[in-house]
């Protein structure tokens, strides 16, 4: 942003108020720059632009299920009044927000205490951090079946070993039970992405100014305090970027959920976005369907403001 | 688009007594009794089939196909597993699903046909062809043919054809599943039928089983569902 | 009593030995400099001092005491860094404070200390301002003022000013001289520019290589150096140096050039240096104010080419060929010469050093 203001205010406009160009003669000095990104524009407008307004469109309107869109039927907000007023959407909204908030919690919590122990140097560090490094490449839907199994009630991994070293004398029911079965999603889900945030972190911590923690070392720091004091300092933006990635991505998870449970048994594990699709496709309310998608939209947007907020902190200080 | 044509022939029989009797059945099997596994709770037919061929499951609900499935999973099957899964082949045998207070009665799958108004088509419908089409595929020989392995005629007359009894011969167990065909219970034919059994009735049976709500409620709440399905759009 | 003594210390990362045999005594309030050129082993060696990485070898004693195995918090030092390593997120306050808190004093002594240290450093009106808020001068007087808050036995120095322009620079390295002059500290100062290095230290270490190559006072260093290294690394310009052949007459000798046969005859006990050679070669050293050039053949006066003439105001340099070597010269503006003039230049028989031909020492009369 800073190159669209500043010295320029004064050099090409001296008649505007201070501090302001209008918008009109900020486009034509920069009309070759809007050139150069005129192609990715028009593919991002294809793609994306235009079925965000057709999502909100359709968010108005009662739909017919044959997708014959040219049926359909203008409802004002009535679709919003019937998610809000809706039983489920209590339900669904707190599943969200635990299913959010713990898998983003633990997600970040494993992932600093991976990128930290990998910090140091030790034999077959390599090793554990390729390993470590696994459920983030493996494919979601893959690892879903995989835990599926791992988890099954009657024949799971999990539960035959647990029954055989004598913890339980049953199989451990994990997913056919409306109140284990989304901790043991929220489980998977931080097995799955905790290395997204170690490998952030890992990142992070290689960033940390040797002189600082050396500064700190002269100045009678102890390992624990060097770490308070500079490291995790410096870790700030990096783990508000992380937590705010991982929180977009959990709102918007749909693999594990869907395939592991498909947002059941008896709803317990539906979150907004395994519902969205179950109206949408499941029971063809794509009006519906598409009201819940903006309400998801507005959280998600919200979330990334905060998230380029984070990104461009850094900027806006160096600008200063 | 025109309002909806009031339906007055469908009544709602979802939280009728029987189908609460019935729904109370699954709830004593699996809640009380728990004579059927845990994941009976969300299981699908095909994941019944993996246990089911290694021994694990006693008994299951399964199409006419189903045999043939097993042969072929055991053939798959190897080193310790190959014993289990020819043993289990071996013994498998089908039954009729029990008869219940009032009869015996299954739910029929089928399949649909849809032919889109004219309106939409580009180029205009040939509604005679399409007619054409739907009398070809529905007939006798055709829905024979076309189910051989997997399920039976859709047409009655098809049990008459000579493949008809040439499957029987051949097909191991079809004659008992076929004995069954007289229980059999269309489900009502409206477009909202996908989502009854798809998403209702599986919710209804989940908030059962699982205790979160009563026989009652889920029975009353599913029907709710339903006429709620029914006079919307 | 804050004696620094490092006796044989040694650091090597496999083959390579960052700090070689390395000895030298600081004694107490003595401002050294450690100097030499880029990845001679300066910051290795104030880093062992400070016990920031472990020694391969050697003894490190400070005020006495063997620190070899003392962590840094225990040595007694504060450090100075390159970057000036300030705690981004922490005010100038917290940032001088730290090393206090970190010692658990009460708060109030904490506060008395910092002020005390900051109205010394003339960064009062900056305590609660962040870092980034500040310029580069003002970073490292604040960098310092953590140093001092501690009032260590040992102020330990990383190139403190080579973030500064050279303006500021100049200033700091006063403000330097004048605070270890206050506080009498020893200070073990690493740089890389021996003007800094001459004009603040009480004696410099020149390092070449991880190895310590000269130890002595800047006056002796630029006087007496021991080889064509230090001869070469300490002054500005360099010392010439121009590599000749022994014509020994007896206890008479004079130099001659390989390639322009001309011969330069020796002072009695220059010759007695020369014929000390080891292979019967030696290098000519000389400083560019020892020399007087000619515009004709002169008694005693070798032959040369003019490279290129740098008038810098004061004093002109000239860069003149003699046998194959540039030699600086330095001259009064008035002098008209021009690049490829021939001239004849002077050599001081008093003031030129030599060095031998095979082990580039400096040589001693035999
Ligand atoms: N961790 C290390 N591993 C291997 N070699 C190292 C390591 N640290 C330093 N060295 C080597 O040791 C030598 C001395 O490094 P040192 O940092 O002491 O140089 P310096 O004199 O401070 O140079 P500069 O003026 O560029 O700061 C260099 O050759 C460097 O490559
Ligand atoms: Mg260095």
């Amino acid at each position: 942003m800073s190159i669209l203001t500043g010295q320029e205010t004064v050099a090409l406009s001296p008649a505007a108020r201070p501090g302001r160009v209008s918008l009109w003669r900020r486009i034509i000095n920069h009309r070759t720059d809007y050139l150069y990104v005129l192609p990715a524009l028009l593919v991002m407008v294809i793609v994306i632009a235009y079925p965000i307004y057709y999502t909100i469109e359709l968010s108005f309107f009662k739909t017919p299920a044959n997708l014959q869109m040219r049926d359909k039927i203008f409802v004002g907000l009535d679709n919003y009044g019937t998610i809000l007023s809706s039983a489920s959407f209590r339900e669904v909204t707190i599943n969200t927000l635990i299913w959010t908030f713990f898998s983003t919690l633990f997600a970040f919590l494993l992932g600093s205490a991976a990128a930290l122990a990998l910090h140091r140097e030790f034999m077959g560090r390599g090793v554990m951090r390729a390993v470590l490094l696994i459920p983030y490449v493996v494919s979601a839907v893959a690892a879903s079946y995989v835990w599926k199994w791992l988890y099954h009630s009657d024949f799971g991994v999990i539960g035959a070993l647990a029954v055989q070293l004598g913890i339980t004398d049953q199989p451990i029911n994990f997913l056919d039970n409306t109140t284990s079965v989304l901790p043991s999603l929220i489980v998977v889900n931080v097995w799955k992405e905790f290395s997204f945030a170690m490998v952030m972190l890992m990142a992070g911590l290689q960033t940390v100014p040797e002189q600082l923690l050396r500064a700190a070392q002269v100045d009678g720091a102890s390992p624990r305090q060097r770490f308070w004091h500079v490291t995790f300092p410096h870790l700030r933006g990096v783990s508000m970027v992380t937590v705010l990635l991982l929180m977009v991505a959990n709102f918007n998870s749909f693999i594990i959920p869907w395939i592991m449970t498909g947002g059941g048994p008896a709803g317990a594990s539906d979150i907004w976005i395994t519902q969205i699709y179950n109206i949408a496709f499941g029971r063809q309310r794509y009006g519906v369907a598409s009201a819940y998608a903006v309400i998801l939209f507005i959280v998600m947007m919200v979330l990334g403001y905060f998230y380029v907020r984070a990104l461009t902190r850094g900027d806006d200080a160096r600008a200063e | 688009m025109k309002p909806p044509k009031p339906r007055p022939t469908e009544t709602v029989e979802l939280n009728n007594d029987g189908a609460k009797a019935a729904l109370q059945a699954s709830v004593d099997m699996y809640v009380r009794d728990k004579s059927v596994p845990v994941s009976a709770l969300t299981n699908t037919q095909n994941e019944n089939q993996n246990p089911f061929i290694a021994g694990q499951l006693a008994m299951m609900i399964a199409h006419p196909a189903e045999y043939a499935k097993m042969v072929d999973l055991a053939g798959k099957a190897t080193g310790a597993d190959k014993a289990v899964a020819d043993a289990v082949v071996e013994n498998m045998r089908y039954g009729l699903i029990p008869e219940g207070p009032a009869r015996r009665a299954v739910v029929f799958g089928g399949s649909n046909i849809h032919i889109i108004k004219d309106e939409y088509v580009d180029g205009g419908l040939d509604e005679q062809a399409a007619k054409a089409l739907i009398c070809f595929w529905t007939s006798p020989e055709w829905s024979t043919k076309l189910a051989r392995t997997g399920s039976n005629p859709g047409n009655l007359r098809g049990f008459k054809t000579e493949w008809m009894k040439e499957r029987l011969d051949s097909i191991k167990f079809l004659d008992v599943t076929t004995s069954m065909l007289p229980s059999g219970i269309p489900f009502p034919v409206i477009p909202e039928a996908t989502e009854i059994m798809n998403i209702i009735v599986p919710d209804m049976l989940q908030n059962a089983l699982t205790e979160k709500m009563t026989v009652e409620e889920a029975a009353d709440d599913a029907a709710a569902k339903v006429e709620e399905l029914l006079g919307g759009l | 009593m804050a004696e620094v003594v490092l006796k044989d210390v040694i650091k090597n990362y496999g083959n390579v030995y960052a700090v070689n045999n390395v000895s030298f005594t600081v004694e107490h309030g003595e401002f050294v400099a450690l100097v030499g050129p880029s990845g001679c082993g300066k910051t290795t060696t104030l880093n062992l001092i400070a016990g920031l990485i472990p020694m391969s070898g050697g003894d490190i004693a400070i005020g006495e005491r063997i620190v070899n195995d003392l962590d840094p918090k225990d040595r007694d030092i504060a450090m100075v860094f390159q970057n000036y390593a300030l705690y981004p997120n922490k005010s100038v306050f917290k940032n001088s404070a730290f090393p206090l808190q970190m010692r658990k004093l009460p708060g109030d002594e904490i506060a008395r200390k910092v002020t005390d240290a900051a109205k010394l450093l003339d960064i009062t009106h900056l305590l609660e301002r962040k870092p980034r808020e500040l310029s580069g001068g003002q970073q490292q007087r604040v960098a310092l003022g953590r140093a001092l808050v501690r009032d260590p036995a040992v102020f330990l120095m990383d190139e403190p000013l080579s973030n500064l322009d050279a303006k500021l620079r100049v200033q700091m390295r006063s403000e330097i001289k004048r605070f270890h002059h206050n506080l009498n500290a020893t200070v073990v100062y690493v740089t890389h520019d021996q003007l800094e290095a001459v004009t603040m230290a009480d004696k410099m270490a020149v390092m070449n290589g991880g190895l310590l190559q000269q130890y002595d006072s800047p006056a002796n260093v630029f006087a007496h150096p021991v080889n064509t290294f230090v001869a070469s690394f300490v002054g500005s310009p360099a010392m010439s140096l121009i590599p000749l052949d022994v014509v020994s007459k007896g206890t008479e000798a004079s130099l001659r050039s390989p390639e322009e046969g001309w011969e330069l005859p020796l002072s009695t006990m220059n010759a007695r240096k020369a014929n000390a050679s080891s292979n019967g070669k030696v290098v000519l050293g000389a400083r560019h104010s020892t020399l007087k050039l000619h515009k004709e053949a002169a008694p005693g006066a070798v032959p040369g080419k003019v490279y290129t003439v740098e008038p810098t105001g004061d004093v002109t340099f000239a860069r003149v060929f003699i046998s194959g070597a540039v030699v600086n010269i330095s001259l009064d503006p008035s002098v008209a010469i021009a690049p490829d003039e021939k001239v004849w230049v002077e050599f001081d028989r008093e003031r030129m050093h030599l060095f031998d031909g095979e082990t580039t020492m400096a040589l001693q009369a035999a």
